[in-house]
Formats: structure tokens, sequence, C-alpha cells
């Protein structure tokens, strides 16, 4: 029997951490794209900005640290990205770099870094910025007002409620379905183009990054408590199809909460996690005092996570494909 | 003298156990409702501080002196009895120095009668050691307690100078304060194990 070296996260695929990484850059870039086209630069300079001050807060934890400084794994830009995806448009630059700074370094850095994260550094950042600052969080840019964002400067431009946000009132989206498909609505800066999320998560399970059980799991999950428990007055299509394409569900099962680190190690766990995220998200749209609370449901979830493994896996050892017979 | 030196010693480490290494609520989640509840500007920090600190020394010296003679079925129902008769004098020390803190502290203050890190003390730590050891004790809890009560407050602050309208209502909210514990506590347990690990490699 050999000893494998191997470093956390312990995949069972020729993959590296830092491909992984990549293919979720490269998906994440991709949402990008929609939001640039139509509304110029200022999705790309917030972009650029969260990213410089990821690598900066690794840098200087590293500096803390005495470490030498290593940010070749990229997880910190894909922390970055999926933050700055759930912002609002309009929002002022320094809030996804607070968002990233509070990811950094006190929800991944001080666990020891990527493979060790109990909860995912993107949903506390997340869940950071939304505490301290829901009116900014929750403040969209109507995209139907047809204004022009400033690349750096803080936007003073005209609102509008997201359907995540009629749905809490009790009240119907009125959006063509063909614009709910695009993205031309208010909402989060890539959390709104369902066809190219779609697209994305095509992607990562083709390329065997992230695990369709869970995102199956959490829109299954969605749709059924949408279907019985319709919180507008509609037919049950209807609601899956507000619920499941307004907010950030389908950002979420996507993006957040496929991170290998802190989802399941089975099939069977990660279809259980991916129900349990489902459920909690729709409660927390429900009940929650926010109109959106995924990231919130996302902790909830990954707090689960070591007694789903242990529930499910019995007394199987962790880190059997460590040893190679 | 050498005896004298290491009660000294030991009495230090029984004071720096309270205040940080095992202080009482981060590694023993006692008396939290005040920290959480309480724990929103300075003032009331400060209140409750000396509160706690008038409080428990008297009733943790007390029950140093009679604990081993109440059975120990008996013992908490006396402590908290006690708890009560101790509180007038020490609501009254504390009003003297801040006159109607314990009038604005409402609830906050008669609660700390029947809070757990006092009873833990007086029942379990007081009966069984020697009375330096006990002041030493319950010096280092009140110490502990400031600390904890008073950094809560000073991250409660910050953030909620810097956050929106909304948002200083989730801080000043008592989830918030077992958010922030949550990471003095996670602090305290990094210590701790760096402590240990110092302490292997020495041996």
């Amino acid at each position: 029997m050999t000893l494998l070296n191997a470093k956390t996260p312990y995949l069972k695929k020729e993959t590296s951490v830092s491909s992984m990484m990549r293919d979720t850059l490269t998906a994440l870039a991709f949402l990008l794209v929609l939001p640039v086209a139509r509304y110029g630069a200022r999705p790309l300079a917030m972009a650029a900005v969260t990213l410089v001050a990821c690598v900066l807060c690794e840098i200087a934890w590293s500096l803390l640290q005495s470490r030498s400084i290593n940010t070749s794994d990229c997880s910190s830009m894909v922390t970055g990205l999926i933050i700055v995806m759930l912002m609002p448009l309009n929002a002022p630059l320094w809030l996804p770099c607070a968002a990233a700074a509070f990811a950094i370094l006190v929800a991944k850095k001080p666990f020891g870094s990527t493979g060790h994260t109990p909860f995912n550094p993107a949903a506390a950042g997340m869940a950071f910025i939304t505490l301290l600052w829901p009116q900014r969080i929750f403040s969209y840019f109507n995209p139907s007002a047809g204004e022009v964002l400033p690349v750096f400067a803080d936007c003073n431009v005209e609102t509008a409620p997201s359907p995540a946000a009629v749905l809490k009132n009790g009240l119907k989206p009125d959006i063509l379905p063909f614009d709910m498909l695009w993205g031309v609505f208010a909402g989060p800066v890539g959390a709104t183009g369902i066809l190219v999320l779609c697209a994305c998560g095509l992607y990562l399970f083709l390329k065997r990054t992230a695990n369709w059980e869970i995102t199956a799991g959490c829109l299954f999950a969605g749709a059924v408590m949408a279907a019985l428990w319709p919180r507008i007055a509609c037919a049950p299509l209807t609601s899956i199809k507000y619920e499941l394409m307004s907010g950030s569900l389908l950002f979420c099962a996507v993006f957040m909460l496929t991170d290998p680190v802190t989802s399941p190690r089975t099939g069977f766990g990660r279809v259980l996690y991916g129900l349990l995220a489902g459920v909690l998200i729709m409660l927390f749209r429900r009940y929650g005092a926010y109109e959106q609370g995924a990231w919130f449901a996302i902790l909830l979830a990954n707090a689960v996570v070591p007694q789903i493994n242990s529930l499910v896996c019995g007394d199987r050892r962790w880190g059997e494909e460590l040893y190679e017979e | 003298m050498r005896n004298r030196r290491v009660l000294l010693r030991e009495t230090g480490t029984i004071f720096l156990n309270g205040v940080l290494y095992k202080n009482p609520v981060l590694v023993g989640a006692l008396g939290m409702f005040p920290v959480v509840f309480a724990g929103n500007d300075l003032k009331n920090a400060a209140e409750l501080s000396l509160l706690y600190f008038f409080l428990s020394v008297p009733l943790s010296l007390f029950f140093c002196l009679v604990g081993e003679m109440v059975p120990a079925w008996m013992r908490p129902g006396l402590v908290l009895a006690s708890s009560a008769l101790f509180y007038l004098p020490a609501a009254w020390l504390t009003d003297k120095i801040e006159p109607g803190s314990i009038a604005s502290l409402g609830m906050a203050a008669s609660l700390m009668i029947c809070n757990s890190m006092m009873l833990s003390r007086a029942n379990e730590y007081a009966p069984t050691h020697i009375g330096w050891a006990v002041a030493a004790d319950a010096l280092g809890c009140s110490a502990g307690f400031m600390l904890v009560i008073t950094l809560t407050v000073l991250v409660r602050s910050l953030l909620m100078t810097y956050a929106d309208t909304q948002g200083a209502i989730s801080v000043s909210m008592p989830f918030f304060g077992f958010l922030i514990l949550g990471f003095f506590a996670a602090f305290v347990q990094w210590i701790n194990e760096k402590r240990s690990q110092k302490s292997i490699k020495k041996r």
C-alpha cells in the first residue's frame, strides 16, 4: 500500500484544483458578456476591482502569517467573481470589495484556505454585506430606463424592484418570458441571464467541475415548494417559472452549492444536500427578512454537510482514496 | 518565599484562565444573554460589568466558606437564593457609581441573579477550592466578562457606524451578537490550540 501525498480537497478525478477553478472562472467570465454588452464597462470594472481586492487580501494574509504568497489555484478569484455576479450593477465598487475581504480574511484563510473551509467563502461574504447594507444590496438598476452607468463612479440611477421583491410582496412580476430568459430585468449582475446560466451550468457539468446532483436536487426542491406553496395566486407552473428564474436561486445552485469543498462526498449525500439547500432557500424567500437569502441558506446547508457525510457513509473512513492498493 | 511565589503564579494562572484561556463566556458558553442582548453600547457594558463584579465576588467567596457544608442537591437552590440576596447590595453599589443604571438596564440587570456563569462558579468551583483561588477566579471571570462585552460593543459600534439603517438594526439584534461571540470563541480556541502545540514542543 502506498500513501499518496495529496492536497485537499481530495478529488477522485484527473482534474486538479487549479483546472477546476479555471473552468469555473471561464464559466463566470461568460456570465459577464451579456451585462457588458448591454450596460457598458461597469461590470468589468466591478470584477477587476474585486479581483484585485481578493488578491491583495490573499497577499496580506500570507504576509501576516509569514508564508509564501501563492495565488496560483485561482480560488480567491472564483470567490471574488461569484460575489460580483450577485451584486446589483449600481452598487458602489467598495461593496463587493468588502464582501471579498470578509470572504478571504474571515471565512477562508483562518480555516486553512482552499480545501478546509467549512462554509462557502463567497456565501459568507455575501451574508456579511447583506446584514450590514441590505438597502444597497437589494436596490437594482432599472434596465428599461436606458440610463448609462459610469464605469467607476457611484451611480445615482433609477432603480426598480426585482422579480424576487415583487414575489415577496405577493404580486406577479410583469416581465415577458423572453426578457426573463435573456436577463432584461432588475437583478444581480450575473444571476439574471437564465439562458447563459444554463449554458454555463452545462459546461461545468460536462467538464465534471460541478456535480449535477446538487443542482438538480436544489432546483427540484425549489420547484416542488413553488408548486405546492405558491407565493402568488397563479398556476403551479407559473409559480415554478417565477421562483426558479427570479433572484439568485439558479446561480447559487450552479456556482455556490457545487463547491466541492463544502459539499458532501457521495452521490446520495449530494442529492440530500441539494434538496435541503433548495428547501432552505425557498423558506428564506418566504419567511426571511430579505427578498433573497440564498447565501444564508447555503451557509446553513454547509453546516449540515458533516452530518450528511456521516449519515450516508456510516463508518466509512474518509481519505480512503489516499491509499492505493 | 518559594511557596509564596508558587501561590502568586497559580493565582495569576487562575486569573488569566478566567480572562482569556478559559473565559466562561467564550469557552464555557455561559452568561451569553447579557452580552448579546444588552451589549449594544459602552455604557451598558460598563454597568453590567460592574454589576457582575459586585455580585460574583461576594457570592463566590460566600460559597467558598459555606459551600461544603451544604448538601450537593441543595446547593443550586441555595446559590440562586443567595444570588438574589447579594443582588440587592450589588445593584445599590452599581447605581451609586452610575446613577440610573439599574433602571436603564431593566430586565438585563435583574436576570444577572440567575446568570449561568454566576451559578456555575458559585455552585461548582467555589465550594471545592481555597479562598485565594476563588477570589482570583471571580476577579478573572469578571474581567473576562468585561472584556467580552466591551469587545462585542466595540465591534457592533464599528459596524453600525458604516452600516445603512436596516443594517444597523440587524447589527443591534441578539443574533448578530451570537455571530460576534462565535468569532471571538473561535479566536480563543485558536490561541488555546497554539498554546497546547507550544507546550507539546517544549516537552
